[in-house]
């Protein structure tokens, strides 16, 4: 066999003039994850061709590297990019020699690693020896990139599912064997996408749409029926195109075609909507939201929900993070801001800033002290899941001594918030009616005060709907008002605690009981004394009051800034609302040194003027409709009701449950799933009993179809039927945007830096590197979908490429949001243009086309210098001295907020029927889905542990394992266990320990394929942590991703050692009573709960 | 004047035969497996050591301090009975000196495959730092080495002329000058507790002494060259140097140990206690002191039990060495050292690879074959003459 | 109105602003040195990584390790980092201990090694109070695996010479101790020490100790600066903020 054919990695050669001498003998190594079999090398007379191509333009590449003393500091040999070693997405400046990457540092370019960070129009030329900073994960990214088991062809499965036995085919077979079936080694056949895309006239689609909102809207069951049989008579002819013609609400046949993501950021997210939704027909495009801190966004969804034209709408899927640039004590909670927490990068150098020039203190409250909690002014080890015993003991001490921000909450409507010039405004003092047992309930209106509701006419011309105002108690009486007025002001008081009578539709009359949000809130704070609040959250009530007293103490530069830890718990989404009640107390929501929001230019084009408004650039797009696997509707609405409880949750206040994908399909519940598509995503390895996931991927009956999308074979990929190497995040485009704690507005962009590693294809005739976007489009291709193709944003708007796409994106973003280049970022000069280009001499055509970049932008020279200015610096960045306004963010999220969420109270609990709170409350953790409080009931048996995880800045959750220089950190993790246990268990450092759990007695991960992982880890044993709390750090224990051997065409791929080290007791957390397939979870926010499981700790030789 | 010295050669009896050959065996399986050895270090290089950066020195640098030392003495038992003309013992000094050049060549591949570059070792003469006690010994080492060779080619055909017993008197104030530089080598560490001491360069002399007779003893015993008289004198000089040792050992460790200074107390602890407490106990102290003391003592200086405890105190040597070597090293400098970054050399906990092994075992075999082969070729077994000059 | 905010001046741009100053100096007049604020530094090893990632280190070689220590007992308990560069010894302990002259101090004070020169012997690792050498015993860190990754191979940059990595060759780096040298090939391009631009918590100060003017000057006088092992007489040029 050539070694020729192996060798594809760009390696630098002989090169005299800069003395790089590779020797080639360091590279004879074979393997069949490479390609490099024989017998499929000369299955591919072309690749030895492409690849001594490829070899010389890496040569030619290197002899072009100028003679810089330190190659490093040369303009010439980098490129600014964004990192994806976790979530944070910090900009990078990437180094390059010969092709290869040697040096990842910061991009001084932006605010995350720099601060302050430079003058945007300071030109890369010289920027060269300019370096910012970037943690270590970011540093080793060269080793997630280069990663020995990197996949380059698409693998297909050689055995039953999960065996480890592969072969490598073509991408041709691949696109073939997906869109039209595929037979496997063990005999099974699974289907084509073509036998799924049963709907396929976008007109009938949209009929359709309508005519089940209707049924859906219709409350009453029988006439509920009614509709159905009338949708069955119109569409008669396409009843063959649903999934249950006597169900239309779960949506047409294409529905069966599901598409998950673990870690995806837009661009590449535009790409898989537009797939899934658009082209495809399919309502099924999922996130992992809630394996992240779904509560936490869906607590904000529901505290932004606005009142627009009669109804709770807009609310954003979002959060707010504490400015600790500005602020002057902060509370963190559940939130490693030192090791995770969406930016440490940015966010350390703020805190230790702080801490050096005496403006801030903060005190930390979780279970364990972490680093973040060794420069705590406090640190309160709370119990888990206790969180908002916590933040309702500091609301109640703030609400009875009305160390409030009075002026602020008065505030009820717009008219009154800018009287105040306020940046936003809450509903704490509208009133709330409530039941007779004194829970609270809708909020008043006018029509309660027996008011006519006002006849308006909707923004969009298409009739009125009817205007029912809401009321205040002010000055003895009630004063209604229209929360969007901004010219009358009105103000309501706080205390109000009064009645009204109301006379019913049969004319009775009865006394109803109203209270202002802020006194619901007080009532709900006050259902336990503080001392009570201290002992249920197992912290000193002394502490509380020094806070709540601290808190208060600096105007709006305090906040509490949650993260994880608060949201992944039963009861997160009000532990969750808990905390940002707290924050609304002082009123510093847009302020500087409170709440934030994050803000990010718009790379979709959607504002005014923009020259590319990507979502509507699609001619033929499919209409969706349907229930969503993970329903993300209301049950009681759906036709399959049947009663309560449910059979699974519904979740009509989440989305991306990203829990409920796999298990729902096992369920197929409520319809079965024909296809899954799973792009960067590890639910395996990720979620909580991610170990129940397995049965059903495993099982082609349950599953039929398993493509992945992933960079190496990992803990769930090695499930799949196919999987398609994927380009990792330095060879590929991505908008990562950043988040809320960074103040700035800014759009950092991911751009290929390096030559792909996968190998070539065709697509359109063009070629492209193997990854996501070229297999997609070349689906695309074989099956004509709209929204791709030579028209695929409009008639003789090709998206042939991926960078069709992202070039128009770039352009978006270098246009900036206001008309006529008013916002646009400076043209690039010649000298940037010729930069431009010379930083990317290594890069191929598949790549890195600059007249097909060009045309992507309709060849319009001025936008195409400021598409260079932006990649030129690696995205955009407001500049530093606009980012305050006064004692305000500049980037706000000005807008009204629900203290009290009428939304949430009117939505059911799909298993029990009941109203979810409107008002934050305690919630006792450890709740399954049928209310049982199993925590309790687990250490009861003797299950006296409560398992905790955390990440460690060393790790992120299931990608980092090769990064060897991370490793040679912290070879493996602990379960971390606090002295006073050891003593009690008598461990001590270095036994080694199985983790047991009520639903995993054997302590082990049962892969299904006949092996089983013992979740076996070393103790360590430390004084910061909360006696009674066992913990591990997340991203050891791997069993697959590098870490054990695999068969790729009879070739056996060593599994290494280092890969496999640690402990990884995802499933030994507390699976549903009624759901078994599935953790435990928040019925509300629809985070999975990570914190709730109480374990024993067996004694292993 | 010729005296004829007793002629070993026709006492030899069959057990020494039986022996001689045991010993050729030896040598040559031994070099047989340190060829390996050698070609793992040379294919591997230092990544098939199990010393690194936090435990930088090992096996072959303990062996090589124990055998340079072992050679010293030898030398000096050499030299001493030359200045002495002590003329019943000349046949037993020629040995020593054989002996002394085999030791010094085993350790010297010891410590020259132990290097980071073997190939710059010229550099220790050509560009020497003077500042570096290490820089010193190589030219010692040079010197040493000059001294041997010209006592093996004075002594060559058995007569010892006059002028060797002058040349034994510089040589063997040299060998004592040199074993206690080697001490100084480690005495002047600082960063080290344990070596730090001004008893250091003492005990490496005591040792060397020590040492030294034993290989001349288990020599002796091996290739015939010893009888009743000179074991017994070997027995008494013997117990003396381990006396001696003790007493150093004892005021060493139990000094550091009343003092309580925790960075001297930790590794003494680790001698005694630590993960390879045995080497000590049973190893430096059993089988390298008392066991020998006792046959010695009881042996009443036969050539048996002479020849044993002398091959048991050579052997021990390197127990000796190692805990001197290793514990001093293995203590974190800096608390917390040990988890701050972990690799390949980063880990307190020290023991040989096999490599390191294999290649300590050829270059024992190595010495061996020196031994066995200038035995011959010097013809050690033939009658020796004192200062004749026309035999 | 940016009161609100504290002006910030960036610390790394005014470094390296002190680094120029400096370098326009005779080398014989720079004292290069170091302070670490252990208040800031939070333990998170990017100094670490970064180091081992620009002078390419292999496995086993380190020249920047962040001690992590737990002090106290719950619920009364914190943690200190401490990352240990070279302390670049005015008193040197190593230096004198080579037989070689391979390592000697510079002009401006940086301990040095000569790769060339160095024999690999060792004695100056023995020698250091302070554990800040190590040796490079040929390794790489994707040996044994499916494929041995270029990225490991590429040049380092050290005193201002491209090293290019040979594994199974006994060329230098191989075979030599190696230590930390504040990134020299750094500071003659007026860049700061790795570690020092990638601390995520500014927690270092980089400069030349004889200008009165530079940040590393005045952070060296702060009546919390220490030096580690102080009794041993070594004069580090890193200090410590405590």
């Amino acid at each position: 066999m050539s070694n020729e054919l192996i060798n594809r990695r760009p390696m630098v050669k002989e090169d005299d003039e800069n003395g790089l001498i590779f020797s080639r003998r360091t590279f004879i190594k074979t393997s069949a994850l490479l390609g490099g079999a024989a017998a499929i090398a000369s299955q591919l007379p072309g690749v030895a061709k492409t690849l001594s191509a490829s070899e010389q333009r890496v040569e030619s590449a290197a002899r072009a590297t100028d003679t810089h003393d330190y190659p490093l500091a040369d303009p010439n040999n980098i490129l600014y990019s964004c990192c994806l070693q976790c979530n944070t997405g910090c900009p990078i400046k990437v180094k390059i020699v010969g092709g290869v990457v040697s040096k990842i540092d910061g991009n001084p370019y932006a605010p995350s690693t720099f601060w302050p960070y430079l003058d945007y129009n300071t030109s890369p030329k010289e920027v060269g020896s300019i370096d910012g900073w970037i943690c270590p994960k970011g540093q080793a990214g060269i080793q997630t990139v280069y990663d020995p088991y990197r996949l380059r062809k698409v693998l297909k499965r050689a055995g039953p599912r999960g065996s480890g036995k592969w072969e490598t085919i073509s991408f041709e077979q691949a696109v073939e064997e997906i869109v039209n079936g595929g037979k496997f080694a063990d005999g099974t056949i699974s289907p084509g996408l073509n036998d799924i895309y049963a709907l396929r006239d976008p007109e009938v689609a949209k009929e359709m749409a309508k005519a089940v909102d209707a049924i859906l809207a219709e409350k009453d069951k029988e006439k509920q029926k009614e509709l159905v049989e009338e949708f069955k008579r119109t569409f008669a002819a396409h009843l063959d195109a649903l999934i249950d013609p006597d169900h239309p609400d779960l949506g047409p046949k294409n529905n069966q075609f599901v598409f998950m993501w673990g870690r995806l950021k837009d661009g590449r997210g535009e790409v898989i909507k537009r797939f899934t939704g658009n082209a495809f027909g399919s309502v099924n495009a999922h996130g992992h939201t809630t394996v992240c801190q779904g509560s936490l966004y869906f607590t904000g969804k529901a505290m932004s929900e606005q009142f627009v034209e009669g109804k709770w709408t807009g609310g954003q899927k979002f959060y707010w993070q504490g400015d600790l640039a500005n602020t002057e004590f902060a509370i963190l909670v559940g939130n490693k801001v030192f090791e995770g927490g969406d930016g440490p990068p940015y966010r350390v150098s703020k805190i230790t800033d702080g801490l050096a020039n005496s403006r801030l203190r903060y005190v930390v409250i979780d279970p364990r002290l972490g680093k973040t909690g060794s420069k705590a002014w406090k640190w309160l080890p709370n119990k888990p899941g206790t969180e908002s015993a916590i933040a309702l003991a500091l609301i109640q001490i703030i609400i009875a001594n009305q160390r409030y921000n009075k002026q602020y909450l008065e505030n009820a409507n717009w008219a009154a918030a800018l009287a105040d010039d306020e940046p936003n405004f809450c509903n704490a003092s509208w009133l709330v009616k409530l039941d007779d047992e004194g829970k609270p309930g809708k909020l008043m209106r006018g029509s309660d005060l027996g008011l006519e509701p006002e006849e308006r006419p909707k923004a969009d011309g298409s009739g009125t709907w009817k205007f029912d105002p809401f009321v205040v108690w002010k000055d003895g009486k009630f004063v209604t008002f229209d929360p969007n007025d901004k010219e009358k002001v009105v103000e309501g008081d706080l205390t109000a605690d009064t009645e009204f009578t109301m006379t019913g539709k049969d004319g009775t009359m009865k006394k109803v009981r109203v209270k202002s949000a802020l006194m619901v809130l007080f009532d709900s704070a006050n259902e336990h004394t503080v001392e009570e609040w201290a002992e249920i959250a197992g912290v000193r009530a002394r502490d509380l009051y020094e806070i709540a007293q601290e808190f208060t103490s600096h105007g709006r530069k305090a906040c509490a800034d949650i993260h994880r830890g608060v949201s992944q718990h039963t009861n997160g989404y009000y532990n969750v609302q808990a905390w940002n009640d707290l924050n609304l107390l002082i009123g510093n929501y847009d302020y500087a040194g409170g709440m934030s929001v994050g803000s990010a230019y718009d790379q979709n084009g959607a504002k005014e003027g923009q020259p590319y408004p990507i979502a509507e650039m699609i001619s033929g797009a499919m209409g969706t409709f349907g229930h969503t696997i993970i329903r993300s509707s209301k049950y009681e609405t759906s036709t399959i009701f049947k009663g309560y409880p449910a059979k699974r949750p519904w979740y009509p206040l989440a989305s991306d449950v990203y829990q409920e994908i796999i298990p729902s399909i096992g369920d197929a519940y409520p319809y079965p799933v024909k296809a899954l598509f799973l792009y960067m995503g590890s639910p395996v390895y990720a979620l909580p009993a991610g170990h129940t996931n397995i049965e059903v991927l495993k099982d082609p009956a349950q599953l039929p179809l398993f493509v992945c999308f992933d960079i190496v074979i990992g803990e769930t990929s090695m499930y799949a039927d196919y999987i398609i190497p994927d380009l990792s995040y330095l060879e590929r485009w991505e908008f990562h945007k950043s988040h809320p704690n960074v103040i700035v507005k800014n759009a950092p962009v991911r751009q290929p830096v390096i030559a792909p590693l996968t190998e070539t294809v065709k697509v359109f005739g063009i070629e492209q590197p193997l990854c996501l976007e070229s297999f997609l489009l070349a689906i695309a291709e074989k099956m004509n979908l709209p929204g791709f193709g030579p028209d695929g944003f409009g008639k003789g708007k090709p998206y042939l490429r991926m960078e069709d796409l992202y070039i128009k994106q770039v352009a978006n973003i270098a246009f900036g949001e206001k008309p006529d280049f008013a916002d646009a970022v400076e043209e690039a000069s010649d000298e940037e243009i010729e930069l431009f280009l010379k930083a990317r001499r290594h890069l191929p055509k598949t790549v890195f086309d600059v007249d097909a970049w060009k045309a992507a932008i309709d060849n319009n020279e001025s936008l195409w210098r400021r598409v260079i200015t932006v990649l030129n610096r690696g995205g955009r960045f407001q500049p530093y001295n606009k980012i305050l306004n006064g004692d305000k963010l500049a980037n706000k999220y000005g807008k009204y907020l629900n203290l009290y969420c009428e939304k949430t109270y009117d939505t059911k609990d799909s298993m029990t029927g009941e109203h979810f709170s409107g008002v934050a409350r305690y919630v006792a953790p450890g709740q399954d889905s049928l209310g049982n409080l199993v925590s309790e009931q687990d250490r009861a048996e003797g299950y006296d542990l409560h398992l905790i995880t955390f990440r460690t800045i060393i790790q992120t959750k299931s990608r980092t394992s090769g990064n060897y220089w991370l490793r040679a950190v912290e070879p493996t993790n602990h379960i971390l266990v606090n002295s006073q246990d050891a003593a009690r268990l008598g461990l001590k450092t270095g036994d080694r320990v199985r983790v047991v759990s009520k639903t995993n007695p054997e302590g082990v991960w049962n892969l299904g394929n006949g092996s089983k992982v013992p979740m076996e880890g070393q103790i360590q044993v430390i004084e910061g942590l909360r006696p009674g709390v066992v913990g591990f750090s997340l991203g050891y224990g791997h069993w697959a991703y590098g870490a054990s051997d695999v068969m790729i065409d009879g070739q056996v791929i060593q599994g290494d050692p280092r890969r496999a080290t640690g402990i990884h007791a995802n499933a030994a957390m507390r699976t549903d009573t009624h759901n078994p397939n599935t953790s435990l979870r928040d019925l509300v926010g629809g985070s999975v709960a990570f914190y709730d499981t109480m374990v024993k700790l067996e004694k292993v030789a | 004047m010729t005296t004829l010295t007793t002629p070993f050669a026709e006492q030899e009896s069959r057990q020494t035969k039986w022996v001689l050959w045991f010993a050729w065996v030896l040598a040559i399986a031994s070099a047989g497996i340190g060829a390996y050895g050698l070609f793992l270090r040379f294919v591997l290089g230092h990544a098939g050591a199990n010393y690194g950066s936090y435990v930088p020195w090992g096996l072959w640098i303990a062996a090589y301090i124990a055998l340079i030392g072992a050679s010293a003495g030898a030398f000096a038992f050499a030299a001493v009975i030359f200045t002495l003309r002590k003329l019943r013992y000349y046949s037993l000094a020629r040995l020593a000196i054989l002996l002394a050049f085999g030791a010094f060549a085993a350790g010297m591949t010891n410590v020259w495959l132990d290097l980071g570059h073997p190939l710059r070792f010229w550099k220790l003469m050509l560009q020497t730092s003077f500042t570096s006690i290490m820089g010193w010994m190589s030219w010692f080492y040079v010197i040493y080495g000059l001294i041997l060779v010209v006592g093996l080619f004075i002594t060559r055909n058995g007569v010892i002329p006059k002028f060797m017993e002058r040349y034994s008197w510089i040589s063997f104030f040299f060998a004592i000058v040199f074993a206690g530089a080697e001490g100084a080598l480690f005495g002047v560490v600082g960063a080290r507790a344990l070596w730090e001491s001004g008893l250091t360069p003492i005990l490496f002399l005591v040792e060397a002494g020590l040492f030294g007779l034993g290989l001349v003893a288990i020599g002796g015993f091996i290739f015939g060259c010893l009888e009743k008289q000179s074991a017994r004198m070997l027995s008494v000089v013997m117990l003396i140097f381990l006396g001696l040792l003790l007493l150093f050992k004892w005021a060493e460790y139990t000094t550091a140990l009343y003092a309580s200074v925790p960075a001297k107390v930790e590794p003494i602890m680790t001698i005694l206690t630590g993960p390879f407490w045995w080497v000590f106990w049973f190893f430096h102290l059993g089988l390298g002191i008392l066991l020998p003391a006792l046959l010695l003592l009881f042996g009443r200086g036969n050539i048996w039990s002479t020849g044993i405890a002398g091959g048991l105190i050579a052997a021990m040597s390197l127990a000796s060495k190692l805990n001197l070597v290793l514990p001093a090293l293995a203590q974190e400098e800096l608390k917390g050292l040990a988890h701050a970054f972990t690799g390949p050399g980063l880990v307190f906990a020290y023991f040989p690879s096999l490599m390191e092994w294999l290649v300590w075992i050829g270059t024992l075999g190595l010495g061996g074959l020196i031994v066995l082969i200038g035995f011959h070729i010097f013809n050690i077994s033939a009658p020796t003459y004192s200062g004749s000059s026309n035999r | 109105m940016s009161d609100t905010i504290v002006p910030k001046e960036n610390l790394l741009l005014r470094m390296q602003e002190d680094i120029r100053r400096a370098l326009e100096k005779p080398e014989g007049e720079r004292r290069w040195g170091m302070v670490i604020d252990t208040r800031k530094c939070v333990g998170c090893h990017a100094c670490t990584i970064s180091c081992v990632a620009e002078n390419k280190l292999p496995p086993g070689v380190v020249y920047r390790p962040v001690l992590d220590q737990e002090i106290g007992t719950y619920p009364n308990v914190t943690r200190r980092f401490m990352p240990r560069p070279c302390m670049q010894c005015e008193k040197p302990p190593c230096v004198p201990v080579c037989p070689v002259n391979a390592t000697y101090i510079r002009p401006d004070g940086i301990v040095a090694i000569d790769y060339e020169q160095c024999i690999g012997c060792r004695y100056c690792i023995t020698a250091c109070p302070y554990s800040a050498r190590t040796f490079d015993l040929g390794h790489t860190y994707t040996e044994g695996t499916p494929e041995q990754e270029v990225y490991e191979l590429l040049p380092n940059y050290e005193y201002g010479v491209e090293h290019p990595r040979k594994p199974g060759s006994e060329e230098s780096p191989i075979g030599n101790a190696r230590k930390c040298h504040f990134c020299l090939h750094r500071l003659e391009q007026g860049q700061l020490p790795m570690c020092v631009t990638t601390c995520i918590g500014i927690a270092n100060y980089f400069g030349d100790l004889n200008d009165r003017e530079s940040l590393v000057a005045e952070m060296a006088a702060q009546p919390n600066a220490i030096v580690l092992k102080e009794e041993l007489g070594t004069k580090p040029k890193v200090f410590y903020l405590i």
